[in-house]
């Protein structure tokens, strides 16, 4: 008898049937969409970059975000020109509590400060 | 025909294929540029270099053990013709590589490709020589009868529990890893859906191969290969269809060569035999996982182990649980339908709970990516089906974005270099310019100085060094890994992702310098500084005849002491430069700590070194006392980058890009007479790249920036503004793969893209060194991804790559 080499098996000695191969397309789709389907919904905003003037998307963002010094720092710069000093310095406080190694801010508080008591 | 004892055939055939794979392994690594460059070329892997050393006696060695399996077959056999010619074109290729060293070197990709090739097809020979000499009659294997979909489920379980209850042990000792019980319990539940899911599709994909008429061999070999691409291949930056092509024909020609040997072994085939394999899948978790984390690249070992796993789990309870002959695939259905439904149920139960645990329990540490992350971290068994299975994907341009970071990482075509000049001219100054002593430390971590934590107490000298210089508190490389990490900070800017873009003295504005003022260098010898820097003869060469991973500064620093005595009427400035290797992973990992020494609370070889380091710095600082160079010096200490001493169970730098590869310590010292006209923010966002330009500032240049993506000096003139960064986003890659982020925030934010394993992450940077994992909106994903895509093009025109054709 001539070898035939089919590694792993041979093919011709069982029946067929359809169904191993119609369940693992099923499965395969399964996972394909299942969680895309079924994914949660996640705020809109770009917390990251969020732009220095809208006043609103800085406070909703620190509300996810609490402790984002970047947020404060744009928060406090919005509203030392609309004239809210007292609330900027505020911000900037909070700011220096969660980071006070930041000279940049640390600077800005200051600069801040002067502005508010007159320059003494 | 005399049989050998299989035992025998057993040991010879691996032992061939060792031979062959290790020789295949070396060829893949001298393709991939990054892998030549980094561990290759250093001699990283000792043994390695010594198996190429005598790779002609070995392959004598194999064959010769060959032969003796081939023996029984020369005389009368039907695989007579096939053994013969396999002993021919042996014995024609031992004389070849015995003549002729055939094993490529970098810059081959052809050859070794070729190499690799060649290597496996011995494997396959045998293998296929083994699978027509057996006795035994040929079977339908695998059987898809009543009970083997229960058999894999019953696989599935021994894999899961296996891994599971190993977990927690390893979170447990693991340090950066925020692992509540909660999480830990949302990680194995993930876990157990997954290895359900997993190896039921591996069951219907074997059964699937009657009703395709696909030898179910043909459909291992594709799936294996599948897994070489994705958890071999591309950490090692070998990707697109050179990848395919090698994993194919790896996954093939084990195939064959484990299909020959189980013919070989059927008629000695028991039910104690597939016990014993089954209880190796503790081992493998338990034993085998564990001993590898320490020394893994980007986890793949531990996941190629516990494949290995599953696969023997597989079929082990296939050989155990194998129902009877003649039952047809038919009447398997009845029983086995149900089943898939129910493990697809417990499937889209999971993937729908899972995600919703952190809104439903208000607590942030439930968060899918993060649970699972950290969970995965322990199980290699599931982070590997994780990767396969999880097809979350948050944007709908997830594939093409990780496509685009892998077609611009480790670039392989001819790419030319640029100019990079921070002055229009340079010119040599006046006045004698200050010495400069540049010492890059690898993988030095900041959190092991006493600079950055007070913590630390192994650090006097450096500590001492400190209180005299501008310790920068928020430092960054822009790569993680020495490979591009140290040649950015010799260009001053970022660099092309290829190791590497040659000739590179154009964009080597670092060596411009000196050249302009004369400067006497004094220069470790290494891989990257004899390619890139240049030594040429006017260069002092430290560690000329030290292995690269044996250099150690205490020894570079005994070498300079002796320059500067034998050389002190020179009247030229010095820079000294050299990159000891004492804190690399490859060297502390196993390594001992001194008798006597004991530093709790931090990983104790490495802190021993380190400590080591800062005797031999405080001894160097005082020498340059006595000899009057200290006051007028620029002297420079930082690493090239961080490193992973536990963390998350990840250890060195890998691929990865994480917050403590990326955060590197910057002290810089100026001279005395310099003080007053610099000033620093230390506490703004600086990367190692601006360390060139720094030099230029303070030697009396005023650099300008050559391109965003140059860095800038940390000093201006005392009387200037120091521009903010915290609006700008900057670029980081690995050096290894396609792994890339963006540093923002003034440092304290961090968003990675991992093209590798295909998912991102963002983390809040402290100053202070505690890194918080943060959620992210698809808004903040899709900017930053824009940001990495906006700077790499950037990058590319620079040096004039072509976009087109990139998805």
């Amino acid at each position: 008898m001539t070898p035939r080499f089919i590694p792993g098996g041979d093919l011709s000695g069982g029946r067929d049937a359809a169904w191993p191969l119609v369940l693992l397309m099923a499965f395969l789709l399964v996972i394909r969409l299942v969680p895309t389907l079924t994914r949660p919904p996640v705020p809109a905003d770009d917390c990251s970059h969020v732009s220095k003037s809208d006043v609103a998307a800085l406070e909703r963002c620190l509300v996810v975000r609490p402790d984002d010094v970047e947020l404060m720092v744009d928060l406090a710069d919005s509203l030392e020109r609309a004239g809210e000093s007292g609330r900027a310095v505020s911000v900037l406080r909070r700011a220096l509590d969660v980071d006070p190694g930041d000279g940049e801010i640390l600077r800005r508080l200051e600069r801040l400060t002067v502005t508010q008591t007159g320059g003494d | 025909m005399t049989r050998l004892r299989l035992p025998l055939l057993l040991i010879a055939r691996v032992l061939n294929a060792l031979f062959f794979l290790t020789t295949a392994v070396y060829a893949i690594l001298t393709y991939s540029p990054f892998a030549y460059e980094q561990f290759i070329q250093p001699n990283m892997i000792a043994w390695l270099s010594n198996f190429v050393f005598l790779h002609a006696d070995f392959f004598w060695l194999s064959l010769c053990l060959t032969l003796l399996t081939l023996a029984p077959h020369l005389k009368s056999s039907r695989v007579r013709v096939l053994a013969w010619t396999y002993l021919i074109a042996a014995a024609i290729t031992g004389v070849v590589v015995t003549a002729v060293p055939v094993m490529p070197s970098g810059n081959s990709p052809v050859r070794s490709v070729a190499v690799a090739l060649a290597a496996l097809i011995p494997i396959a020979w045998l293998g296929a020589i083994d699978h027509l000499s057996a006795d035994s009659p040929r079977r339908r294997v695998p059987d898809f009868g009543r009970g083997a979909l229960g058999a894999a489920l019953a696989a599935a379980l021994v894999v899961w529990a296996a891994f599971a209850i190993e977990s927690p042990m390893r979170l447990r000792a693991a340090g950066g890893v925020d692992a509540t019980v909660a999480t830990q319990l949302v990680g194995a539940g993930a876990s157990f859906a997954a290895h359900l899911t997993a190896f039921t599709i591996a069951f219907l994909a074997l059964a699937s191969s009657r009703a395709a008429r696909v030898a179910p061999a043909f459909m291992v070999s594709i799936a294996a290969g599948a897994v070489l691409h994705e958890v071999v291949l591309a950490p090692i930056s070998v990707t697109g269809i050179v990848s395919w092509v090698l994993s194919l024909a790896i996954a093939a020609a084990f195939v064959t060569l484990i299909s020959g040997l189980a013919r070989q072994l059927a008629p000695v085939e028991s039910r104690r035999g597939p016990i014993v394999a089954l209880a190796l899948v503790p081992v493998a978790a338990f034993g085998v996982v564990p001993a590898l984390t320490a020394f893994d690249w980007g986890f793949m070992l531990q996941k190629l182990a516990a494949l290995g796993a599953a696969c023997v789990a597989y079929a082990a309870t296939q050989a155990l649980w194998r129902a009877r002959r003649n039952e047809t695939l038919q009447g398997a259905a009845t029983m086995a339908v149900p089943l898939v439904v129910a493990v697809m149920l417990v499937h889209i139960t999971v993937a729908m709970i899972v995600p919703r645990l952190a809104m439903w329990f208000g607590d942030a540490r439930l968060r899918a990516d993060f649970a699972l992350d950290a969970y995965s971290a322990a199980d290699p068994s599931y982070r590997v089906l994780r990767q396969f299975l999880e097809t979350d994907r948050a944007e709908p341009d997830d594939a093409a974005f990780y496509a685009y970071l892998r077609a611009n990482s480790s670039l392989k075509e001819t790419v030319r270099p640029v100019s990079v000049d921070f002055v229009r001219e340079t010119r040599p100054l006046p006045a004698r310019p200050p010495d400069i002593f540049l010492f890059i430390i690898d993988s030095l971590r900041r959190d092991y100085l006493s600079a950055y934590n007070s913590r630390v107490t192994f650090t006097p000298r450096l500590g001492e060094f400190a209180r005299d210089s501008d310790v920068f508190t928020r430092v960054f490389s822009r790569y993680g890994g020495t490979g591009l990490a140290v040649p950015s900070i010799w260009a001053g800017a970022l660099v092309v992702h290829k190791q590497y873009v040659t000739p590179f003295a154009p964009m080597n504005a670092l060596a411009k310098l000196l050249d302009a003022d004369d400067y006497r260098r004094v220069v470790t010898r290494d891989h990257i500084t004899e390619e890139l820097f240049g030594l040429d003869d006017g260069t002092s060469v430290l560690d000329y005849r030290v292995p690269e991973m044996q250099h150690t500064f205490c020894g570079t620093m005994s070498e300079l002491k002796d320059e500067l005595r034998a050389h002190g009427s020179d009247p030229r400035p010095i820079f000294a430069h050299t990159r000891p290797l004492d804190l690399h992973i490859g060297n502390t990992r196993f390594a001992a700590v001194p008798p006597g020494e004991s530093y709790p609370g931090f990983f104790e070889p490495y802190a021993a070194r380190v400590h080591a380091i800062d005797t031999c710095f405080g001894e160097f600082l005082d020498e340059l006392k006595r000899v009057g160079r200290y006051e007028s010096s620029i002297i420079v200490v930082m690493s090239d980058h961080g490193d992973s001493l536990g963390e998350g169970l990840r250890w060195g730098h890998g691929y990865a890009i994480v917050p403590e590869v990326l955060r590197i310590p910057l002290l810089i010292r100026v001279p005395t007479a310099l003080r007053a006209q610099f000033a620093a923010d230390v506490t703004r966002l600086a990367f190692a790249t601006d360390v060139t330009p720094s030099l230029y500032a303070l030697t009396g240049r005023t650099p300008t920036r050559p391109r965003a993506a140059a860095g800038v000096s940390l000093y201006a003139s005392a009387d200037a503004d120091i521009p903010s960064r915290r609006h700008d986003a900057f670029l980081v890659a690995s050096s290894y793969g396609a792994v890339y982020g963006i540093l923002a925030h003034n440092g304290r934010r961090l968003y990675i893209a991992d093209g590798i394993e295909g998912r991102d992450s963002m983390y809040d940077l402290s100053p202070a060194g505690a890194d918080e994992r943060i959620g992210m909106t698809d808004a903040e994903r899709r900017a930053n991804r824009a940001r990495i895509r906006e700077q790499i093009a950037d990058l590319s025109a620079w040096y004039g790559i072509s976009q087109s054709g990139r998805p």
